[in-house]
């Protein structure tokens, strides 16, 4: 039996499953749909991304970076208002006697990452990513009244000591923002059906009228598995007719008025370059990962500090990462390389 | 106003800069811009604009999706500025030095992400700073109105070159050079006025012509006899050379031109060239030594019958070539005014030959009793085509004379049919628009940056000029002035070039030649 015996079986098995699941009753889900707000009020989109630097043995060290980006949307065109670039420099790592001479934020991040092995130094550094993020989106929007605050991602939290997400639904309250956290692919199966909650609205949404964009709210009793970590009710939405896929929308705020939500939500999806996407959010998430873009550029301050410091540029050099933290001297890149090379 | 920030650069190729103006069209070629460095200021020229190529662009373009808000820099403005933007091309030109305001060759470039901008009266009024002999040609383009002016005492020192293809007011140009020679006393013309444009007004568009400017400067000798305002033209046939007939009737062979040399070396000297051609007999022994072919001389002896249409060519007649010299050493210009004959180019290729030949060899002989003298040459590469080039006294001209105050000013829109060493003997060149990449490549031929000119050139809108050489202080595109009385008034002509009373005299006739209406 050869591989592409094996290839035949399960794809067979694959594409079964894929396309001949039987779908869900025409009630459900149950779309709403919605018209577009007249008058759009500011976005405020937060997006953060992160590189590695270096590894030495169990340490990494890592820039975080975080836009924020105010738009205005006035019909015809995307105004940007403001702007925030928040950049830390944050150090992780795997060995627990040293992280518990480090402060509440490291040790709780360790705490909570704790058992994932290999991806502990990647899944810290993210936390600390939504961390900075809500941080900066709660400072700013302390400062205004009645926009829409967009994060990317869930309006979930961890660690939970932190409570970086519960002060940022709170701020928002207190200001009359609208909160949304919109996530860029989701893998959640809320429905209980075997496609992904977006492949399954993707699947039915020939049930709406042409032209329509509409919502539907994820099964309560998903949202109570996440109960206590969860800032927000989880929605599918298609924010234009034309809008590629189904994006999940968690709604921090306005949570009774679903219509009101993503009709401001709406106005900001028509760009051509992003249809059925936030435009602020986009430009947001472009801010951020200039920091995956320069990181030769953050490498070389990190060298020229280092052999100040007293290390020795070989230890350095043996030490630099791509942007998850691998070591370009690791053996598996050693043997990448071979195998790319003597072919 | 800021127009970007330099992203790229290099002393060779040059900078590039990210645009953020909102739309690339308010950028052309051949604008000025400043970049400023830490020190100095980069005075540019845009050499491209460019949108470069995006995977974005390419899957975005043509989308037929209603509702959506396509991409342009006012409906999407970015993290960064516009998320698609356009870039230029910049050639450094000068250095401006921030704080002595000195002038320098770029030999540096200006930092990542220094401010570029549209260059201001000011900064251009740091390069072109006018001379005892300049006289302004026309203005800046992509600058708010300033006149650059040209050093037209170093204009005249050396051969210089009007080119660019018809159509494209190189007349008016060559009009405005020679009023600025006359108003500056850069030298004196002799111009060969084929079409009746440079006299008193213009025939074919009615503009002023140089005499009316300079009526003192001026004197206009014509070839027609019915032109009663000029002087009468004649010229002694017993003049004429060889070189002469082989420049003038251009398509003779090389046995004809043999035959002409061989009855010239025999003639008898009371016999002038034509006459001994055309009663040229040959004999018995002639034709069968082999001297003489029958229909080669039968060829040549029609040919010099058309000698005999020109009522100004005379035998022993009181040339006119004495008189002019003395008005040129008297400091007059000359206008040769063609008339009629100006529609035959046998015409104005033979006595423009025989004019320069004469002047060559009086200004070599004795260069100290004459002015400096610009002799223009209309339709320059029927003299300097390098099949005739040999036979053409211009050439040497080009070569030679600059130290004896005879230059040449060609003007053609053939600079590709030109002889390479006559083009290479050029210290200033005016371009004007070229199609014919050959006619660019020749025009610009040694000049610094290459490249970017032939971009600039070929792409140059109608009355724009290139100018470059020792004559302006850093190659330029100007928008050549309007020529008309107001203006040739106020940029050329000071209070004390002008005979106000002469101008008047000859503007009231101007209605006895074209009428009042």
């Amino acid at each position: 039996m050869s591989y592409v015996d094996d290839m035949h079986r399960e794809l067979e098995l694959l594409v079964r499953n894929h396309r001949d699941v039987p779908l869900p009753p025409p009630e459900e889900p149950e779309f709403h749909e919605f018209r577009p707000a007249q008058e759009a009020r500011d976005m405020i989109a937060v997006d953060g991304s992160y590189s590695f630097l270096l590894n030495l043995s169990s340490w990494w060290l890592a820039l975080v970076t975080v836009g924020l980006l105010r738009y205005s949307f006035d019909g015809t065109g995307f105004r940007r208002r403001d702007w925030r670039l928040v950049q830390r420099m944050v150090g992780v790592s795997t060995f627990e006697d040293y992280v518990s001479k480090q402060d509440d934020l490291h040790r709780s991040l360790f705490e909570f990452t704790k058992g994932r092995r290999e991806d502990q130094p990647r899944d810290m550094v993210n936390e600390y990513r939504r961390f900075i993020e809500g941080q900066t989106a709660i400072n700013f929007a302390d400062d205004l009244e009645d926009a829409i605050v967009a994060v990317d991602g869930t309006l979930s939290e961890f660690p939970k000591q932190f409570e970086f997400m519960g002060r940022l639904v709170k701020v928002c309250e207190k200001r009359g923002h609208l909160l949304v956290g919109v996530s860029k692919d989701s893998q959640l199966h809320s429905f209980g059906h075997p496609l992904t909650d977006e492949d399954l609205m993707a699947r039915v949404q020939s049930r709406l009228p042409r032209g329509a964009i509409a919502y539907a709210r994820a099964p309560k009793a998903s949202e109570a598995v996440k109960q206590g970590l969860l800032y927000g009710d989880i929605y599918y939405a298609r924010l234009h007719p034309q809008a590629r896929k189904w994006f999940r929308v968690d709604l921090g705020t306005f949570r009774d008025r679903p219509d009101f939500a993503f009709g401001q939500l709406a106005p900001y999806a028509k760009s051509l370059v992003s249809i059925g996407y936030p435009w602020p959010l986009m430009e947001a998430h472009r801010m951020a990962v200039t920091v995956r873009q320069l990181r030769p550029m953050y490498q070389e301050s990190v060298i020229k500090a280092g052999l100040r410091m007293g290390l020795d540029v070989r230890t350095l050099l043996d030490g630099l990462t791509g942007v998850e933290g691998r070591k370009r001297s690791a053996f598996h890149e050693y043997l990448d390389k071979v195998a790319r090379d003597l072919r | 106003m800021k127009i970007g920030e330099i992203v790229a650069a290099s002393v060779i190729d040059g900078l590039v800069a990210k645009l953020q103006l909102g739309n690339p069209e308010e950028l052309r070629i051949a604008y000025p811009v400043i970049v400023e460095g830490a020190r100095y200021d980069f005075y540019c020229l845009v050499e491209d604009v460019i949108n470069e190529e995006s995977d974005i662009a390419d899957q975005l373009a043509g989308s037929s999706l209603s509702d959506v808000i396509v991409p342009k820099p006012e409906s999407h403005e970015g993290y960064g500025g516009p998320i698609f933007y356009s870039k230029a091309k910049l050639r450094m030109i000068q250095l401006i030095d921030k704080e002595t305001k000195g002038l320098g060759e770029p030999q540096t470039i200006p930092p990542y992400f220094s401010e570029c901008r549209h260059a201001t009266r000011e900064d251009v009024e740091l390069i072109y700073q006018p001379s005892a002999k300049s006289a302004p040609l026309g203005t800046i383009t992509g600058v708010e109105p300033f006149y650059v002016h040209l050093d037209f005492e170093k204009l005249v020192e050396k051969p210089f070159a009007i080119f660019g293809r018809t159509g494209t007011g190189k007349s008016i140009l060559n009009k405005l050079v020679c009023a600025s020679i006359l108003s500056r006393d850069a030298g004196s013309v002799l111009i060969f006025d084929m079409h009746g444009e440079y006299g008193v007004f213009s025939k074919t568009d009615s503009t002023e012509g140089l005499k009316y400017f300079f009526p003192g400067k001026v004197e206009i000798f014509s070839l027609d006899p019915r032109n009663t305002e000029a002087r009468p033209f004649v010229l002694d046939a017993g003049q004429i050379t060889p070189e002469d007939l082989v420049i003038a009737f251009q398509d003779l062979t090389p046995p004809m031109i043999d035959h002409i040399y061989q009855i010239d070396r025999r003639r008898p000297r009371e016999v002038n060239l034509i006459t001994a051609i055309r009663e040229k007999q040959a004999t018995d022994a002639e034709v069968e030594g082999g001297a003489i072919h029958l229909m080669v001389l039968q060829a040549l002896q029609r040919r010099m019958g058309r000698f005999e249409r020109l009522p100004f060519i005379k035998e022993g007649g009181k040339d006119a070539f004495s008189q002019m010299l003395a008005l040129i050493k008297a400091g007059k210009s000359i206008v040769l005014d063609f008339g009629d004959f100006g529609t035959d180019p046998m015409v104005y290729l033979f006595v423009a030959n025989v004019l320069a030949r004469r002047l060559f060899e009086l200004y070599t002989e004795h260069t100290a009793d004459y002015p400096r003298l610009v002799i223009f040459l209309e339709e320059a590469h029927r003299f300097l085509d390098p099949r005739l080039v040999e036979y053409s006294i211009f050439s040497r001209l080009a070569r030679e004379t600059r130290k004896f105050n005879l230059i040449l000013a060609l003007i053609d829109q053939r600079p590709s049919r030109i002889d390479d060493e006559v083009r290479s003997q050029l210290a200033n060149r005016l371009v004007m628009s070229l199609k014919e990449p050959s006619d660019v490549e020749s025009a610009l031929a040694g000049v610094p940056d290459k490249t970017m000119w032939v971009n600039i050139v070929a792409k140059l809108p109608l009355r724009t000029v290139a100018v470059l050489g020792d004559a302006i202080r850093i190659p330029t595109v100007i928008d050549v002035l309007e020529y008309d009385d107001l203006v040739i008034r106020e940029h050329l002509l000071s209070p004390g070039n002008a005979d106000e009373g002469a101008i008047r005299e000859i503007a009231g006739k101007a209605d006895d030649v074209f009428g009042s209406g």
